[in-house]
Parts: C-alpha cells; structure tokens; sequence
C-alpha cells in the first residue's frame, strides 16, 4: 500500500514537474505581456492550405525566416482545410501556427478561443495594424477580438476579352451594371440553332467567381444591420438580383444552363473567359497568373468591376478576402510562432516575394507599391482595387459562411425562374429568418449562464 | 401407469456433496463463465466503443451546443425546438429522402428482381450475364457517381449526344433541379448488383417441385412467379427493402458527389462543396447532407447530433413498420405457418 502510495506520489510530482517545464514558452511575464522566445533551438510546425508550386515558393519564404532566425527551425506541412485545423485543435496536439485559405470560418476560431487573442502580442512589440488596409483589418478580427494575421488577400475585378470588345465596336468597359448589360448582349454571339456561343458576361451565382458575396461592395449591400440578417431590408439586395435575373433572361435561363453545362474547369486552361467563350467574368487577380502560365492566346484588359447605377461613387472598389494565420489554442511554441506570423504578414520583403511568387496581393500597404507587382498593368488594377477605400469584404459571423450558402440557396431558385419577380423582396426575407434562425441556434450556448 | 405412494418408498437423496467439491465446481462454472466472456469480448468491446459509447455520447450532445471546438454547454430542448420549429432547411430534406425512399428505393428492389428473374431464366451465358450486372457494384461510388455526372452532362456527355441524333433534347439531369433525384435514381439502378445476387440465388432456390405441381395444374409463367416464386423467396424480399430503406435513409455519398461536382465550371472532385451541397435549388439535399453541413460545414455539431437522433428514431420505427407489416406477405419456411 505504501509503495504504491509512492509510486502515485512520483508519477504526479513528474508531471507536475514536466507541467512546469513545458510551459516556459507559455507563460506570461511580469507584467501580462506574453513571454517572449527565449532564444534556444526549437522547431516549430506550420500547416498551410498550399500545395506544389505554391507550396514551394511559401518554404523558400520561410527559408529566409530561418536564415533570420537559425535557431528556429520550422516544419511547413502544406495542403491543410479547415478540418484539419479544427480536428488538430480538438485532438489537443495542434501545429504551432495555421493558415486558412478564407477568413470564413475566423468567427468560430476567434469566437472560440480556439485560435488564441493576437493583441497581447501586437501590443507587446508595437505592431502598427495600420499597416493594413481596412478590409484586411476587418477580415482578421470578430467581435473585437483580433485572433488572426493575413498573409496575400484576393481582389476582384472584372476581366474583359479586347478582341471581342473591338469586335462588338465597345471601347471601354463598363462602369456600371446598366452599361454591363448592354455591352454584354452585343457581345454575346448565338449559333444557328438558338444556342449561345459566345456570353457577353455570365452573372449565375454558382458560376466560377459570382456567389453574391462578390457583388455585394459593388452594390453597397450590407449582409446585417443591428445583429440581424438584412438581405431583405436592404434595398441594395433586390436591386442586385433584379440586375442578376433580367440578364440571366435575356438568354434565357434554360439556355444559359445549357451553355454553362459544357464549362470548363475555372482553374485550368479550359477557363471559358481564357477560351473565348464568355467575353467578360468578375475574378480574382490570380487569372492573370492563370492566363501567363496557361499560355492563354487572349488579348484581355482587366478593370475595377462596374457598379450600381445609383451609386458612381462606388466604382474602383470591389470585394477582398484573404489567407488568414492564427495561433491555435495549446500550441507548443507560440512564441516562436508569433515571430513566424508577424514575418510572414509584416516583414515587406517576404510580403512582396510571396506576392509575386503567387500572384496575389499583397496585405500591407509599403508592399502594395513593390514595382514588380505594379510593373504589369493587368495585375496594377487590382493592387489599385485592393487600396480602393470602397472595397470590403463580407463580415465575420458566427455561423461562418451558413448566411452565405443560403442566401445562394435561394438565389439559384431565384435565377432559374422558380420563384416569381414578385416574390424576391419577401423570398429575402424568408432568408433573412433563416440566418438569423441559424446564428440564434449556433449561439444558445453563449446565452446560457 | 400408476406409481407407488410416496411413503412406501424411501426417496433418493444424493450423497452430501463436500465443501471442495462445492467450491471446485463454483470455479468450474466461472471458469466457462469467463471462457464464454472471452470468446465474446471482442464483439462486446466493439459494440461498446464503436456503437454504445458513441450512441450514449450523440444523445448527449444533442442536448447541448457543441461547435468541436469548445466544450459542450447544456441547453436543453433548443436544438429539437429548431429542428422541429425554426430551420426552415429541415423540410425541404425530409421531402427529398422521402422521395428518394418512395421512388427510388421500390425501383431498386423491383429492378434487381427482374434482373434476377431474367438471369435465373437465361439458356446460356448466365454466367456472363450475373458477372456484367454485377460489376457496377465493384466500381467505388466516388468514381461512378463522377463517371455519370460525365456521362449525362448537358452539353458534352454521350448520353445527351445520342439522344440528340434521334431528335430529342435531353434533359439537364444532374444540372435540373426537376431531374437530379431521378438521375441519381438512374445511377442508383446501376449498381444494384449485390441484390440482383441474393436475389438470384433465393430464385435457384425455390424447389423445383413446386414449379412443376403448378405446372400441372396449367399455371403459366407469370402465375408461377406470382403464386410459387415470390411468396417462397418473401423473406429475402422483406430482407432487401429493409436494407433498401435503411440506406435509403442514409443516401449520402452519390448526392454529395453529384452536387459538388455537377455545378458548372465545378473542379472534377476538388472545389468548396460546402457552397454547393443540394445543388441544384436544394434538389439532392438529403436529410443526410443536412446533417453533414450542420456539423461539419457550420460547426454545429449539437443540433447535427440533434438531427441523427431523429434519424435513427425513424430508421427504427419505418424497419419496425416494414417489419411488422411483413407478417401479411412473408411466408416463413419452416415454422409450419
């Protein structure tokens, strides 16, 4: 009885010893800043949604972090979802640092507590958030707490075939969604048999880049108004999927599902805006990579996306979102961690390398100006996109993308005719309920004492 | 035959049994207690682990709010309040399974039958005939239910290609919301090999006998089909429409497939399908796929586990339903009913 009684008492005194051990790197210091890295060798993982070239030009980045930093050694394991963060983090053996690919799911990390509360850190070494455009800083944080960093965001803006433009005898493109419309039914080419060949522009919101989450800083909708879903109060909604609905019948939305069914894939050469098929699409600043490596035989022009008619101030923003790192909760090293984040999203070299390496834009603003990115007029309009003061993104929630993938919902039964002109304002509203429905459920346990 | 009065006659007792030997043959009987216990274990531990725990611990959660990330915080009633009042997604799922287990699954076990008759009656190269239907099933889901959403693609599949050389507009299938269920139908008939099998093998069972007393009697083909074959194969039927049922309740992998990659421009297996599950207009969102999205895509993983508790409540009743139904139509060999 007595041995045993000894044996309890040495195995918990060691992992009581081995508690305290570990945490050195954990532990705060005098004055509740976070501690800081003390120096000593220590190899650190990192788990980020890349994958083959992508991948390696993100590890020769961190190969100039480790010639910063020798004694930090870091493990870079690409191709990482959500679910594998999410899944490490219950697991209780979670990487070090994560990256995700979206900002969509930053209201239950930041929410949660799962990625821990950057602040403590920002405030500590004097980060100058600033650095950041609104947006980015908006997409980083939910609900005041600021438990993420970016690293390259997206812009987007519209694409535009030159050839078929000069074609159709249209000499610039448009500005607003009126003046898209026009343009794309001269463009827009129809075989024999009354079939589409050639779309002017495609607005079908499961189609390639045009969920409405793209529209909406085009169209200054607001997602909520006063903690409450406001598709259906804000005017700005309806006006948008009218516009959407009367070009979707202009060809025809039997037809156009027709045309859109022999597609090809958006991240190939199939693209159908780098085969000539659609004259015009809203995307991101990567297809103008896409179309370089693609060897894509298009003479294209790209430009800020049109805008409400009612709303010319709006023109030269557009919609953003980004990667996002957090620090999962009961990582080993945060604060080698840390020193990683703060590189890879302050540090302007690495910024700008990465940016150019991908093809995407940069998230702070000394990188906005790097002459290689700026240097090709293509990409040039969406570094000016992303610096636009009238470019957003949609907000974090606490249901993540659920508002989202309803309103879509919704609106593929909206384009193809099944809900009629007469029910959108009171379809929107039957969204509006079903968002807030959702974010009540997902949030009962917050309320309970 | 009479017996002699108790009191005539000294009864029999036995020896008193010692203490030792009491006590050996108490450790005898634990020991083929313990012999039993041992050769049981392994389904007992698998049965706890893998189904009990996890059954006890999904009721649990879905009592509580549970986003995999925090703990579980408890909250009563709300998720079944939700699932039976607030989420407006709930119905139009429930209408499509239902659809699905009233359409498709009748059409499963009625074609697996016929293929099975049609087989069991074949002069030559019966063989080849099983071997041909039942390859679809070898073929993994994933890959068939790509492989069909290829082959009926509006625009550039053969199937819509053909149709077309003979005059007919095809259809958009898995890219109407009218004709996705009925084409994951189609894509379901296609790999009903395992049944066709058992079906057959219950069809080259029926006693020949039997075939042949009807025979004399001048009952035709159809008439011993109706009165010989189906009631002595009836319990393999009863057998194959609750296991039709079951997964027909649980149809998940085809429609998550279809409706991640059926969208247009959709990467061939890869994309965000969180965006697209149901496409297209909620038309392939089965109860199933709600679920899932509940869980997985939003987090919410105590009103997904509110969600399959109502599931495996109706799996039981329509099994029992079925079941009990069965007593009129399933005649069971040799119980002498």
């Amino acid at each position: 009885m007595r041995r045993s009684a000894a044996v309890v008492a040495t195995v918990l005194t060691t992992l009581g010893l081995a508690a305290c051990g570990g945490g050195s790197s954990n532990a705060t210091g005098a004055n509740g800043a976070p501690a800081k890295y003390d120096g000593k060798p220590v190899t650190i993982t990192f788990w980020n949604p890349f994958t083959g070239r992508q991948l390696a030009v993100m590890n020769s980045v961190i190969a100039d972090f480790h010639k910063l930093y020798p004694n930090i050694t870091v493990n870079s394991r690409g191709g990482i979802t959500d679910n594998n963060i999410v899944a490490a983090i219950r697991g209780g053996s979670p990487p070090d640092l994560t990256m995700s690919q979206s900002a969509d799911n930053l209201g239950e990390y930041c929410g949660t507590g799962a990625w821990i509360n950057l602040e403590p850190y920002i405030k500590r070494d004097r980060v100058n958030i600033g650095e950041e455009p609104a947006a980015v800083q908006g997409y980083t944080q939910f609900d005041g707490i600021r438990c993420a960093l970016p690293d390259l965001a997206d812009a987007y803006g519209l694409y535009y075939n030159k050839g078929l433009f000069a074609r159709a005898g249209i000499t610039s493109p448009p500005k607003t969604f009126n003046q898209l419309t026009q343009d794309a039914k001269k463009l827009t080419q129809f075989n024999p048999d009354g079939s589409i060949k050639v779309a002017g522009f495609v607005p079908t919101s499961s189609f390639y880049e045009n969920p409405a989450a793209h529209y909406a800083p085009l169209w200054n909708a607001h997602w909520d108004q006063n903690g409450k879903s406001s598709l259906g109060t804000d005017a700005a909604w309806a006006a948008y999927m009218r516009w959407d609905r009367q070009l979707i019948d202009f060809y025809g939305a039997s037809k156009l599902a027709r045309f859109l069914s022999s597609a090809g894939e958006e991240f190939s050469p199939s693209n159908d805006f780098e085969t000539g098929k659609i004259a015009m699409e809203l995307d991101g600043e990567w297809r103008v990579q896409f179309i370089k490596s693609d060897h894509a035989n298009i003479d294209y022009g790209t430009a800020p996306a049109p805008v409400d008619p009612s709303q010319p101030q709006l023109y030269g923003g557009g919609y953003t979102t980004g990667n996002v790192m957090g620090i999962p909760k009961g990582a080993a090293n945060p604060a080698a961690a840390w020193l990683l984040a703060k590189y890879l999203a302050f540090n302007t070299s690495a910024m700008e390398k990465f940016a150019n390496g991908l093809g995407n834009v940069p998230t702070i603003k000394s990188a906005l100006s790097d002459p290689v990115l700026a240097h090709n007029p293509q990409f040039d309009t969406f570094l000016k996109i992303f610096a636009n003061p009238h470019t957003s993104t949609d907000p974090n929630t606490a249901i993540g993308s659920a508002n989202q993938e309803m309103l879509q919902s919704f609106q593929t039964k909206w384009e193809d005719g099944s809900v009629p002109a007469s029910g959108l304002e009171s379809g929107l509203k039957g969204v509006d309920s079903q968002i807030d429905a959702q974010v009540t459920n997902s949030t009962q346990g917050e309320k309970a004492p | 035959m009479s017996t002699a009065p108790a009191a005539t006659r000294e009864p029999y007792r036995l020896p008193p049994v010692s203490p030792a030997r009491r006590s050996a043959k108490r450790k005898a009987a634990w020991r083929r207690r313990l012999t039993v216990l041992a050769f049981m274990s392994p389904w007992i531990v698998g049965f706890s682990v893998f189904f009990g725990y996890p059954l006890i611990d999904n009721a649990y959660l879905s009592f509580t709010h549970y986003d995999l990330l925090s703990n579980p915080v408890w909250i009563g009633l709300a998720n079944y309040k939700y699932l039976f009042g607030g989420d407006s997604e709930v119905w139009p799922a429930v209408s499509n399974t239902l659809w699905f287990l009233g359409i498709a699954v009748p059409l499963q076990v009625l074609f697996a039958f016929g293929i099975a008759v049609m087989v069991s009656r074949a002069r030559a190269g019966a063989g080849i005939f099983r071997t041909i239907f039942y390859l679809p099933t070898l073929a993994p889901t994933v890959a068939a239910t790509l492989g069909f959403v290829f082959l009926f693609n509006p625009g550039t599949g053969p199937v819509n290609t053909l149709l077309s050389k003979i005059g007919i507009t095809g259809p958009l299938w898995f890219q109407s919301p009218h004709w996705a269920k009925p084409s994951l139908t189609l894509l379901s008939l296609w790999g009903i090999g395992n049944a066709m099998v058992i079906f057959l093998a219950a069809i080259l069972d029926v006693p020949k006998h039997l075939h042949e007393a009807a025979e004399l009697d001048g009952a035709g083909a159809l008439r011993r089909l109706w009165y010989v074959t189906l009631p002595t194969i009836s319990p393999v039927i009863l057998f194959s429409i609750v296991i039709a049922v079951i997964a027909g309740l649980q149809y998940f992998d085809q429609a998550y497939v279809a409706s991640t990659v059926a969208p247009p421009g959709a990467a061939g297996g890869a994309g965000d399908s969180s965006v697209t599950l149901g496409y297209p207009d909620g038309s392939t969102l089965f109860y199933p796929l709600l679920l899932y999205q509940q869980g997985f895509s939003y987090f919410n993983m105590g009103y997904a586990a509110a969600l399959s508790m109502l599931l495996l409540v109706v799996s039981l009743a329509v099994t029992l339903l079925v079941l009990r139904n069965a007593n009129r139509w399933v005649h069971a060999q040799g119980e002498g009913r």
